[in-house]
């Protein structure tokens, strides 16, 4: 028999959640201020995934979700109105800037409607896109550099391109400009479709560039999973197939940034180890408040269950009681638990977003935030009422009647002494363990989470810190260096070294020499180490076998690439050496190696060096000396090695190289890092080329130097490190730490404080006959204020000393925290410990007197005879 | 020697059409030693009057005499304090401390006065109310019965010179009520004690010395 009585229940419940305005406040309060640390949390996540995102789309150049490239006028006509595609926009290439100006880097130029050049990031911020039928252009900063012009709306200016193969220059009136984007792919120069039509006509382009003047439709799709595969869909609707080489094919290209290296797949162990922590801790701390406040609210209300339950109400009829109450108190405190939680956290994101190599954007509104945040924040509520919805059920209506809260404890205690005002506070807390319990760890979590942000902020080690990052007072090179991506190309010049090595108050400098990649040198491994080194990298079992069976010489070794630093002056004290003589590298035939598992002091090593490359056309077998002389309609080649030449070096030293020392970026693995002397790498390859210069400056010149190099960087693609801007960045990564820290901090401090007060009150509440029957024995006002103060003061000393333990437990784990902040000089000090104290004591004591206060409100007499 | 006089006691509640005298003249005398029963239907005013006895309510009107003090004439502190060396309460509901045990709550006025509790005559107590096996146990693993010895051993420690007892029966079943009179009238006895007990119940009253009617505000007898 199925009986509808969800009305009903949900009615005495809604009664009875209301008849407690105190414990609704509370509720409310305890559940907004839980999924304000989920929200805060979530809103900090999916903005870091929003800028790696971002990232990704400034690095391909745009966010439009595909493109489909080099149509015919009737193929876009006929695509772009297909019903999948939600929004498109059109592109058209005319060719790229070349000349003088552009030598260094070239610009794109060409036409993009509106849509297009919003995804590709080339909305003018000052100024319009061109106007049709005008000699309008719209260009990023960077070829306003180039071209050495003035920003200013109406400028007129010349530019030679390369359109299909002619070279031409053509005059143009600027009609605005953005920022160019250091991570952009290509700069740009944005012309009127009129204007692309007419150079073309103009110069009677014969369309020999596969580019030239065809149309890239790029599209924005119903949703951004699986993109190639609609794409597809929609090709073929149309009778296209996907592809280059049929006749009815057309190629696509899909933005890798939806599905390349997300978030979610760049996140290592543990990162997700740590953010799957700091959940736990949330649930927990919410779960000690949540379930705190029903426990108490089910021991004061047992009465009434136990009345309920003797006129017929069911287990489950109760339990759902208890549950609609959560629901409803959920259903408040949750959305203003979202809202001040996304506010906090997106105050928190820059803070954040500043200490990361990524895009800073603006704080996500993704709604996973607040679905993520609101099921976390249910499932800790839903957590924290299971055992008291339980107790409530369970309930026997004869024991409701003489349930108090000691009830459970059996455990009588002996003593003929008599007790103090303490004993008897000392005794109300002990008697009821699990309140006590759950409000000291809350707030003992509160002191803890505090005191470990400044015992490691004060443990961060700036000279640790510099130390790893910079060996000199200044380093410059290129900005591509910084970014990881040093090549030859971007070398800094020999003479931009000299210059900066005879500037004022330079009293040591050192150039450090590196190779491209494609010359790197070759030398033999063991099959084991490339074993190793491959696994360590990520590859498959399959295809290290493929490749050792493919690749190992008859002496059972493998030729692998390494990376070579060629090391001049004092760059050698710099080292940290573990074993041999590096002084040894000034002559020849010796080599240091860094720290490794394959090579050791005394190997013998033989080094090749390549002097020489080609390049074989897979499809036409054509060969091709030099990299520039391949036509640029021609796309698959292989390189091979065609002249080299090999040296044989002896492992002179075992050395350290600090990450920041070297290329900064490695081949991956294990593959360890050779170094010899620059004038070794000199004579073994042309190809070698300056990474950076170092040097020191007198210490008068030293703020001097630092304001020259940030004004000359800017002037030209260099950039530079120095002691004070690390000192900078780790004044900069301490603060977020402190500001992160200090931020969870308050907000666990405000749960731990609400249990205090909510436990404090309502405990005094329970107790009000009890207490007027103290007073009526003759308790003065004075003697029951001192015993509520005492009460207060033991949960917060008892706080006080679990935090102290708890701390005192990181003292061993200091050599782990020193690996996960490798800056980090772990020091422990009760310091910040202290400082919390007078806080907590004031709250202690005053939460007391005001509950003291609102309960002598009502007479003694009114108290006596309140029946519960 | 009285120990125990009031003087015309008033107390009115609400006002207007609603006025209640809850209290109308009360004055009456109890010797010292005495076991005087009170007795009324509810709302005859007996608890207000017992409240005033103790001191835990204000007259409007009218004066209590406790050994010789004007009760009244005391500030809010210096009346607590008054009460817990002159006067012992026994509650309907026990009232004990549920976190101390047995010995602790017995021994609570006393030491709330900031005195050692005489031992010998505490132990006489614990020994003359049966409680000599109970005294490390928690008040929640007694019976009512057990609970209500103990407030009456917690309001014979500071040897008060009157000890109020408010319905001391009303949450026991007949049995044990008798047992609970019976030691109420053998502590009198014994300790020289002046008892002054609330009751509706007639039967439970015969066993004092002497029985106090009040009905509406007034006595109707007894005095």
């Amino acid at each position: 028999m199925r009986i509808n009585n969800r009305k009903c229940v949900s009615r005495v419940s809604i009664k009875n959640l209301f008849t407690s305005k105190t414990k609704c406040i509370v509720s409310v309060i305890a559940i907004a201020l839980t999924t304000i640390l989920f929200t805060s949390l979530f809103t900090i996540l999916m903005t870091i995934a929003k800028g790696f995102e971002e990232s990704n789309f400034r690095q391909v150049g745009t966010y439009s979700h595909a493109e489909f490239k080099r149509l015919t006028k009737e193929q876009y006509d006929e695509l772009r109105v297909d019903e999948d595609i939600l929004e498109y926009g059109l592109r058209r290439v005319a060719g790229i800037t070349t000349g003088e100006a552009f030598a260094k880097s070239y610009a794109e130029v060409s036409y993009m409607d509106k849509n297009t050049a919003k995804w590709g990031y080339c909305t003018p911020e000052t100024g319009t896109l061109p106007k049709e039928n005008t000699n309008e252009a719209t260009v990023d900063t960077k070829v306003l550099s180039c071209l050495g012009i003035e920003p200013e709306i109406g400028k007129s200016f010349t530019l030679t391109m390369d359109i299909d193969g002619i070279i031409v220059t053509e005059d143009f009136v600027l009609s605005g400009w953005w920022e160019y984007d250091e991570a952009a792919p290509a700069s740009h120069v944005l012309i009127p479709e009129s204007r692309l039509e007419e150079l073309f006509t103009k110069y009677n382009v014969q369309f020999n560039e596969v580019f030239t003047g065809k149309y890239g439709l790029n599209v924005m799709l119903k949703s951004d999973h699986n993109i190639e595969e609609q794409m597809i869909e929609i090709l073929e609707r149309h009778g296209f197939a996907d592809g280059e080489n049929s006749e009815n094919a057309i190629s696509i290209g899909v933005n890798w940034g939806y599905m390349g290296e997300n978030l979610a797949e760049s996140l290592d162990f543990g990162s997700v180890a740590i953010i799957a922590v700091i959940l736990l801790f949330i649930i927990f701390t919410g779960y000690l408040i949540i379930y705190n406040i029903f426990r108490i609210s089910v021991a004061n209300d047992i009465r009434h269950y136990g009345m309920l339950k003797t006129i017929g109400t069911t287990q489950t009829q109760i339990k759902s009681m208890v549950q609609t109450q959560t629901l409803i108190l959920s259903t408040i405190g949750i959305p203003i638990g979202l809202i001040v939680g996304w506010v906090t956290g997106s105050v928190l994101c820059p803070v954040v977003m500043s200490e990361l190599n990524v895009y800073n954007s603006s704080a996500s509104v993704s709604p996973w935030i607040f679905v993520f945040s609101a099921v976390f924040a249910w499932i800790t509520v839903m957590i924290s009422c299971f055992r008291p919805a339980k107790t409530a059920g369970k309930v026997s209506p004869v024991e409701a009647l003489r349930y108090t809260e000691q009830a459970s404890g059996f455990s009588n205690r002996s003593g003929k002494k008599g007790v103090s005002l303490f004993g008897m506070a000392a005794a109300r807390l002990t008697g009821s363990k699990g309140k006590t319990v759950l409000v000291v760890a809350s707030l003992a979590l509160s002191i803890v989470t505090f005191t470990l942000t400044f015992i490691l902020a004060n443990s961060f080690d700036m000279e640790k810190y510099i130390s790893d990052r910079i060996q000199t007072d200044f380093l410059v090179a290129d900005s591509q260096y910084f970014a990881y991506r040093w090549n030859d190309e971007n070398a800094i010049s020999l003479e931009e070294n000299e210059f900066l090595r005879y500037m004022d108050g330079v009293t040591d400098s050192f150039v450090t020499y590196g190779m491209p990649s494609l010359y790197y040198p070759e030398t033999y491994f063991s099959e084991e180490a490339v074993r190793e080194i491959f696994a360590e990298y990520g590859d498959e079992k399959e295809f290290i076998d493929g490749y050792i069976s493919r690749n190992l010489e008859p002496d059972g070794t493998i030729a692998q690439s390494v990376q070579l630093l060629g090391l001049e002056g004092t760059a050698f004290s710099k080292l940290k050496v573990y074993e041999g003589d590096i002084s040894k590298l000034s002559e020849s035939g010796y080599i240091a190696v860094e720290k490794n598992d394959y090579f050791k002091l005394g190997d013998k090593l033989t080094f090749v060096y390549c002097d020489k490359w080609e390049y074989i056309n897979t499809q036409t077998g054509a060969v091709y000396t030099a990299f520039e002389s391949i036509p640029l309609n021609e796309y698959e080649f292989i390189e091979t090695n065609e002249e080299s030449h090999e040296v044989v070096y002896e492992v002179a030293a075992v050395v350290e190289v600090p990450y920041t020392f070297g290329y900064r970026f490695s081949l991956g693995g294990s593959m360890p890092l050779f170094i010899t002397s620059s004038e070794d790498l000199f004579a073994q390859s042309e190809y070698c080329k300056p990474l950076y210069i170092a040097f020191d400056t007198t210490d008068e010149v030293e703020a001097e130097m630092e304001k020259f190099l940030a004004d000359y960087t800017e002037t030209n693609t260099l950039s530079y490190t120095s002691r004070a801007t690390e000192e900078a960045s780790f004044e900069s990564f301490k603060r977020m730490f402190v500001i992160l820290g200090a931020a969870l901090s308050i907000i666990v401090g405000l749960i731990g404080i609400l249990n205090f007060i909510n436990t404090m009150i309502t405990s005094i509440n329970s107790r009000q006959r009890e207490i007027a029957a103290l007073q009526a024995m003759g308790m003065t006002g004075k003697q029951l204020c001192t015993m509520l103060i005492w009460e207060g003061i033991i949960y917060i000393g008892g706080s006080a000393i679990v935090a102290l333990l708890l701390n005192l437990i990181t003292i061993p784990l200091g050599n782990l925290i020193e690996e996960i902040f490798w800056f980090c000089d772990y020091s422990f000090t009760i310091v910040p410990l202290i400082a919390t104290i007078p806080v907590f004591a004031v709250i202690g004591t005053v939460i007391p007197v005001i509950a003291y206060k609102s309960l002598t409100k009502k007479s003694i007499v009114e108290r006596l005879r309140e029946s519960d | 020697m009285a120990i125990l006089e009031t003087y015309n006691l008033k107390k009115i509640y609400g006002s207007g059409e609603n006025e209640v005298h809850a209290l109308d003249g009360v004055s009456l005398k109890v010797e010292q030693g005495e076991f005087v029963s009170v007795v009324g239907t509810s709302g005859s005013g007996k608890s207000t009057l017992l409240h005033m006895l103790g001191g835990l309510d204000r007259p409007d009107d009218g004066d209590v005499f406790v050994d010789g003090k004007d009760i009244f004439s005391l500030g809010d502190e210096a009346l607590t304090i008054f009460r817990r060396r002159k006067i012992g309460f026994v509650f309907q509901n026990y009232n004990l401390v549920p976190s101390l045990n047995v010995y602790e709550n017995i021994v609570l006025p006393v030491q709330l006065d900031g005195r050692e509790p005489d031992r010998k005559y505490i132990d006489s107590i614990i020994e003359t109310l049966g409680l000599t096996e109970k005294l490390d146990n928690l008040p929640n693993n007694l019976s009512g019965g057990q609970q209500q010895r103990v407030a009456i051993a917690r309001a014979l420690a500071a040897k008060p010179a009157i000890i109020l007892a408010d319905e001391p029966t009303g949450n026991l079943d007949s049995k044990t009520s008798q047992d609970v009179m019976g030691l109420l009238k053998i502590t009198s006895e014994r300790f020289s004690q002046t008892i002054v007990m609330i009751t509706h119940n007639e039967e439970i009253a015969q066993m004092a010395d002497r029985i106090i009617r009040i009905e509406d505000g007034k006595i109707v007898s007894g005095k």
